[in-house]
Formats: structure tokens, sequence, C-alpha cells
């Protein structure tokens, strides 16, 4: 059993009341589970979700991939030397992490 | 980090506020206060530090602030073996509760009578990139 992040989804309720994600590329950097992402990518075009703990990112690809989620994609890598093209995201979500 | 996002692009900050996650035992819908249990000092100058760095932007005029705010976000710990890897995880600190208590708390989680609950006060805060 594993335990329960935010069971009543108020992250995404706040997150949601805070910005506007639909049709909208989002990153996520320190994304863990990636529960997050996966949330918002059933509005958003795409979510490109990054963690540096290999073991959770194969988590979340796995979840995403179970829950039919096509528009994420997950990356290994530590997110402070990132290198993506400039202004490739409309969204940069993140968490516990700068 | 500024320069992957669009012009007028939304940065998304959330994370814990550098307050201990409040611990209550959860059962028939009412909650029993048990304790808390604190960031380690790590975690706690992690909060600090991008804190900080997000005043910097903003103060920088990088960024605009759009709105910050607050939510309890709860975890709900529904086995022994599910607080006991919540524990070992290296960035936990301190757990303040009577271990006995917790013990017996415990007991009544792995029978499903109750499930151990821990309460997060999250910072949530949101900013427009300046074009």
């Amino acid at each position: 059993m594993t335990r329960l992040v935010d069971p009543q989804a108020r992250e995404v309720e706040t997150l949601i009341a805070l910005a506007s994600f639909a049709g909208r590329d989002i990153l996520e950097l320190g994304c863990g589970d990636g529960r997050t992402g996966r949330r918002l990518s059933e509005m958003a075009r795409s979510v490109l979700a990054v963690d540096s703990d290999p073991a959770v990112i194969a988590k979340a690809e796995a979840a995403a991939h179970d829950a039919g989620r096509k528009n994420c994609r997950y990356l290994v890598h530590d997110s402070h030397d990132l290198d993506l093209p400039p202004e490739s995201a409309d969204v940069a979500l993140f968490s516990r992490s700068l | 980090m500024h320069g992957w996002l669009r012009p007028a692009g939304t940065l998304i900050v959330f994370q814990p506020l550098d307050e201990p996650m409040a611990l209550a035992v959860r059962r028939m819908g009412k909650d029993r206060p048990m304790g808390a249990a604190f960031h380690s000092a790590e975690a706690g100058a992690d909060i600090r530090a991008v804190h900080r760095q997000v005043v910097e932007l903003v103060g920088a005029g990088a960024f605009r602030v759009i709105k910050e705010t607050s939510a309890a976000l709860e975890v709900h710990f529904r086995s022994r073996n599910d607080w006991t890897e919540y524990v070992e995880r290296p960035k936990t600190g301190e757990i303040s509760v009577d271990f006995d208590d917790l013990a017996l708390a415990l007991g009544t989680v792995e029978r499903g009578e109750a499930l151990l609950v821990g309460t997060e006060e999250t910072f949530f805060g949101a900013y427009e990139k300046e074009e």
C-alpha cells in the first residue's frame, strides 16, 4: 500500500484558480511522482515533467502510461543545468525547487 | 529558467511552508491530534532558499506577482508501512508524538479502522513573466 498524497486534489484545484492550463505547454520541475502534471495534462496541450531521481520518473511515466496520457513526457535531469529550447513553455511549475 | 518561458508566461511555485506537518488519527470522520512531523534542517533550508529566489526574481523586475496563497494539503497513511516509508525519507526531520500512542494508532490503521493523516500548509505563488 502506498500513502495517498493530496487525495482531495486540492493542489490542482488551487493551481487552476491561479492560472490557465487549457491548451498550454507546461514544464514541471521537481515533478516527483508526477501526479500534478498528470492531472493537469487532462487540459494542457503538453506536459514535460523533470526530476533528478530516475526511480520517481520511472513511476511517473508508468502512471501516465496506465492513465493513457499521451501528452506527457518525462526527463531525468537536474533542473539547475537543464538545456531546453528558449520560450518553449507557457507555464513553468516549480515544486520545492527553483 | 527565465528563458524557457514564453513572454507573459506564468511561473508557479508551490512548496510546503516552513512549518511542521500536523499529524492526526481520523476515525469515523473525526480527527484526533497526534503531534507533528518537522522538516529536516536541509529541507527547511531548501524551502527558505526557494522563497528568497522568488523574492529576488520579482524584485529584479523579471516577474510580477499575480497571486500568492496557501492551501492545506493532506497525506493519508493507510498502513504501518506507509508511515515507515515516510519517516525513513532523508528529508524528514524530528517526529514530535507520543510514540506509544502512535503505535496504538497505527494498529487501528492496519486494521482499516482509521487513517493516519498528515496536513501540510502549502504555499502557492503565481508570477507573470515581464515582456
